[in-house]
């Protein structure tokens, strides 16, 4: 049972990275650099992971998973916040969809499975998990993979707003309703 | 930005050296910089108009 959780951690991340890898190749290809909000949803998504990569180096511990809940939370608020301002009057939808689904609401629906991954993972949980065995290669390759989307992340923000928070993109100003006097 | 993704390599190069209470406090600071940059958003850049 032990191995399957630290492998079940390790395959969470991974799909995170996989993810997050997707929407790079999205918006390198075809969108072009990603808006604030999007970094946002990244980061939240990256903590995820980084909470997970805690419990596969670390030991399997409920403060890793709570950190994990805390990230997926937080990236769940901004992507709902971004499907809110773009279903506004006025506002036109950021990107392209990918399969009939802007990005940031495949991010929304990306962690609400986190959510729900996290608590079958708990559910899982026990006490004496306690990391004695070294890491297979699945994990090393999960561990790996993180810390080069991470940097490759880093590199993007650095690249797109520098050190400053991130610029936004020209936004169309919603339309005046005149009163009637 | 740069630097939130900057400060999380930081963290996990201090998970893979074991440094777990270092590690756990700057992924908390990491999050709650997170949760100010989404505050800032939504008050100040693009605030909701009720």
């Amino acid at each position: 049972m032990k191995s399957f959780v630290r492998n079940a951690n390790a395959l969470f991340i991974l799909v995170l990275v996989g993810v997050i890898a997707a929407a790079f190749y999205q918006e390198l290809t075809k969108e072009g650099p990603p808006c604030p909000l999007c970094f946002l949803q990244r980061v939240g998504m990256v903590g995820v992971a980084t909470g997970l990569m805690m419990n596969l180096c670390l030991g399997v511990r409920v403060p890793h998973y709570a950190l994990s809940f805390l990230g997926a939370i937080l990236g769940g608020a901004v992507s709902v916040r971004q499907i809110l301002l773009h279903i506004c009057p006025g506002f036109p939808v950021f990107g392209l969809p990918v399969f009939g689904y802007n990005l940031y609401t495949w991010a929304f629906l990306v962690f609400c499975c986190s959510i729900l991954a996290l608590v079958i993972l708990l559910f899982l949980y026990r006490a004496d998990q306690k990391p004695k065995a070294p890491l297979n290669w699945f994990q090393k390759l999960a561990n790996f993979s993180l810390i080069v989307i991470t940097i490759a992340n880093l590199i993007l923000a650095f690249s797109v707003c520098g050190i400053k928070t991130c610029p936004d993109p020209a936004w169309p100003q919603p339309k005046e309703t005149s009163s009637p006097n | 930005m740069a630097g939130i993704f900057f400060i999380y390599l930081l963290t996990q190069g201090l998970i893979l050296y074991k440094k777990r209470n270092i590690a756990l406090a700057l992924l908390v600071i990491n999050l709650l910089l997170m949760l100010g940059l989404f505050i800032f958003h939504v008050t100040v850049k693009l605030p909701i108009r009720l």
